[in-house]
């Protein structure tokens, strides 16, 4: 066991020095400015019909994607936008990420008229024996009320430029996105105790760019455009009293997807199939100490997805996780302590050294007010696997004037083993084949090494009137041993039967980078003006660049905009009318991966994406008592021609609606 | 997008400088059911010989100025054998204000958003019968009280179809329209 002793003994220290971590501190929420609540009515009132829609609401969240479905996303600059690193929890139970890519989220089985609150946590923490390094979205929903309810709702989107009636002449222009239509059904019954809740929804997104449809249109099978289908119907049951409450929630989602898989250098179709079955709860304790636990199985099948290529990801992982944690508070010092355990299998025609992996956790935290307006935190974890242990701790520190000026400073450390992160690159170094293109290279390294990280991030926040807040907040990353992959691709058209003109693939040369270091560092500044539920609105400016660091992590951080403003307003003028803007301005970014290709293809891929500005707009009514909802948004009101992604889709002005019946006790209030 | 936003503007500069009483809000339903017909020339001309179609819109008095809902269809017939006839059926919401009256006569301006839906009268691009696209559009309307409730109306309406080449017909519409108390169970959904 190579485990460094000062390290340990400064993580025992941390333990029993400080108080819970602050990301975890539910009851200083507003007040935390490492975590933002957002209600399910701010999400609902935002426009937002699918679940990354969430990640918009977050002025120090990055999200790109490449064809407006599946997001990548960098967490107040914790990770680059390679990989996903966020964690997504669902009522405290984590969702488990696919190993193969794509974002947490677009495939649960979970509907967004579900969601009571979000926490989204921009600093590592620990959260019911999850370690989540790179943030993470807390996704509570909202337990039913006594009765029977059900609710209905539809959204669809429409993207400006089709061709219309021209069409049919010599004008005729290739048509464009349609986005959705979404369709979502929840019914419930409670008795005030016990409830069942069931509910479906479907989802589809039409990736028709040229781009896209030149990468897939030799792979594609089908007489319509490229489309993404998503089926997922999901069962919740809970009980909750005095002594406690105990849900359980199960799920499957058939997602038909292209997927970008960049080792082969462009979207591979792949059924995805999901399926989930969770078990959480909290029962009370003798004073005021409780237990809770969790126990979750999870499955990521992707089958094949018919095409021409035959490609098959041939790969199907399931894990079985769960945690128990004593947790106990008094006013002046709480804490808790917990194990966890995870354990992965995969099933794929490729020879695995191990196709298991079990992952072992023990952890606490700790917070303690040596007096009433400081406040400290710390908490540990350590975790084995294979034989080898890593680390995380965390430390906060917090002075708070009256619940008006709050100065916080958090720290953490974490020293995470490669199967930890359980990546596409730790199953690939186990033995998986993924597909790759006869065209293509890939280098890996002759073994994975163990990284670190140490992060402190900063805060200052001043409320000098009652309803306005200034927040400044300052953060420093540091990565040593770090991975990170590069790729090189190489523009190629092809020849192979296609039904559209300009096919062409991206020939990939992968390389995995490890003992990488860099250092990041960033600032931003904001003004949050809230009357609720009036009028709030909210500026943010956040700068964010990497400095003394190698050449390769300078590579992957460069595709995050150093500069970004984000400005939002909500306004309600009377009671059931809301108007809601987003203001984004994002600066240039730089991708090197994509250096070669883009000159080779002709303006189609880009090495540097521009600045951009997009402005969203809102308007939502609410009818019959608060029964019907109707909301219309205008996204990219100014209509440029916006891009997140050096390879993804070009996104113009977009008009999208949606529709909410409620009925029972389903329903949900308009703010008043 | 941006000329729009700026008529938009214009617009509410001359709106009254005060709110209406949210009273008043849905109080009364106002049906307009008018002719419509496609004026101006432009490229589109060209290739289609616009019909004249029927317009249906049902305003009522909003927390500021007014709301409307409604549809127009009209016929566009082809004037080349592989150009296909369509009918355009856009499906909007809108909101507006009425300068102040000036009895019998009544001035509106407003903007409206909506969807029209173009359908194809054979298969077209990989079986598509029909396209849909964001349709955007600021109108003044004179309307001339005759009795209970009862007006004629004129309107101009500037739109403009977000398709590629972008549809910019200017409409004239003109029709009646009754007014009348919102009853009590729609003015219940409507608040």
């Amino acid at each position: 066991m190579k485990v460094r002793l000062p390290l340990v003994i400064l993580a025992l220290v941390l333990l029993f020095c400080g108080r819970k971590a602050e990301a975890q501190d539910a009851s200083s929420l507003d007040e935390n400015p490492f975590t933002r609540v957002i209600s399910g009515e701010t999400v609902f009132s935002s426009g937002a019909y699918r679940l990354h829609d969430l990640l918009a609401l977050s002025p120090w969240w990055h999200a790109v994607s490449i064809e407006g479905y599946t997001w990548s996303a960098s967490a107040n600059a914790l990770d680059p936008l390679e990989g996903t690193t966020w964690t997504v929890f669902v009522d405290g139970v984590p969702v488990a990420s696919p190993s193969l890519g794509g974002d947490p989220v677009n495939f649960l089985p979970l509907q967004i008229h579900q969601i009571d609150h979000v926490e989204i946590v921009d600093v590592p923490t620990i959260l019911n024996g999850q370690f989540a390094g790179g943030g993470a979205v807390h996704i509570h929903t909202r337990r039913p009320v006594r009765g029977v309810g059900i609710l209905g709702g539809l959204a669809a989107g429409n993207e400006i430029g089709d061709p219309g009636p021209y069409l049919f002449t010599e004008s005729a222009t290739p048509n464009v996105d349609r986005i959705g239509p979404a369709y979502q059904g929840l019914a419930s019954i409670s008795d005030g105790h016990t409830y069942v809740q069931v509910g479906i929804r479907s989802d589809q997104h039409h990736a028709t760019d040229e781009k896209i449809i030149g990468r897939t249109g030799n792979l594609y099978v089908g007489n319509r455009r490229p489309r993404l289908l998503l089926l997922a119907p999901s069962l919740r049951m809970g009980h909750y009293s005095s002594w406690g409450e105990v849900s359980v929630s199960a799920g499957h989602t058939r997602f038909q997807d292209l997927l970008f898989f960049p080792l082969f250098g462009r979207e591979i179709p792949t059924t995805h199939l999901y399926s989930t079955a969770a078990m959480e709860g909290t029962l009370k304790g003798p004073g005021r100490s409780a237990f809770r636990f969790h126990g979750a199985y999870s499955q990521h099948d992707y089958a094949e997805r018919f095409n021409r290529g035959d490609i098959d990801l041939d790969w199907r992982q399931e894990r079985l996780e769960g945690n128990v944690e004593y947790q106990t508070g008094g006013s002046r010092i709480s804490g808790m302590l917990g194990i966890g355990v995870k354990s992965d299998h995969v099933y794929t025609a490729s020879a695995l050294r191990d196709p298991s992996l079990l992952v072992a956790s023990a952890y606490g935290q700790i917070t303690v007010l040596p007096v009433r307006f400081w406040r400290n935190s710390a908490g540990l974890m350590t975790s084995r696997a294979s034989g080898r242990i890593g680390v995380k701790a965390l430390l906060g520190t917090s002075f708070v004037n009256a619940g008006k000026d709050v100065f916080s400073l958090y720290t953490t450390y974490a020293r995470t083993l490669p199967e930890e992160k359980n990546d596409l690159w730790y199953w690939m170094y186990n033995g998986y084949e993924a597909p790759v293109d006869s065209t293509s290279s890939l280098s890996l390294p002759a073994y994975l090494m163990i990284s670190d990280r140490f992060s402190a991030d900063a805060a200052l926040s001043l409320r000098p009137f009652l309803r306005t807040r200034f927040q400044v907040k300052g953060l420093y990353r540091r990565f040593q041993r770090t991975q990170l992959p590069a790729y090189d691709f190489a523009y190629a058209s092809t020849s192979r039967p296609v039904n559209d003109n300009g096919a062409y693939i991206l020939a990939s040369h992968a390389r995995l980078n490890q003992n990488l270091v860099g250092n990041v560092f960033g600032l931003s500044a904001g003004i949050r003006y809230q009357y609720l539920p009036v009028l709030s609105q909210e500026v943010v400016y956040v700068y964010t660049r990497p400095f003394l660091s190698d050449a390769m992590f300078w590579r992957s951080w460069t595709n995050l905009p150093w500069h970004r403003i984000h400005y939002t307003i909500y306004w309600r003028p009377v009671p059931r009318f809301s108007l809601y803007g987003r203001f984004l301005y994002t600066s240039a970014t730089r991708w090197p991966d994509y250096k070669r290709a883009a000159p080779e293809s002709g303006g189609k891929i880009l090495e540097v994406v521009p600045s951009y500005i997009n402005l969203d707009l809102t308007v939502q009514k609410w009818f019959w008592k608060d029964h019907l909802s109707a909301s219309a948004s205008l996204r990219n009101v100014l209509n440029r021609s916006l891009t997140t992604h050096p390879a993804g889709a070009v996104d113009n002005l977009s008009l999208h609606v949606s529709l909410v019946l409620q009925l029972g006790s389903a329903i949900r209030r308009a703010p008043d | 997008m941006k000329k729009l936003i700026f008529q938009l503007l214009l617009l509410s500069c001359f709106s009254p400088l005060y709110a209406q009483n949210g009273e008043r809000a849905f109080e009364t339903i106002s049906i307009y059911v008018g002719g419509t017909h496609h004026v101006n020339h432009t490229r589109f001309n060209d290739y289609w010989n616009p019909g004249t179609g029927l317009e249906l819109t049902v305003k009522t008095p909003f927390y500021l100025g007014y709301a409307e809902a409604g549809g127009a269809l009209q016929p566009f017939d082809g004037f080349a054998m592989d150009v296909p006839d369509f009918y355009s059926l856009g499906v909007f919401v809108g909101w507006g204000f009425r300068f102040r009256q000036l009895s019998p006569l009544e001035i509106l301006a407003g903007v409206r958003a909506g969807n029209n839906r173009m359908s194809f009268d054979y298969d077209a691009y990989y079986g598509e019968r029909n396209e849909s696209e964001l349709t955007l559009a600021v109108r003044s309307e004179v309307a001339l009280r005759l009795f209970r409730g009862w007006s004629v109306f004129a309107a101009g309406t500037y739109a403009k179809t977000y398709t590629y080449i972008r549809l910019k017909p200017f409409y004239v519409t003109a029709g009646v329209s009754h007014t009348f108390n919102t009853p009590q169970w729609l003015r219940t959904i409507l608040r």
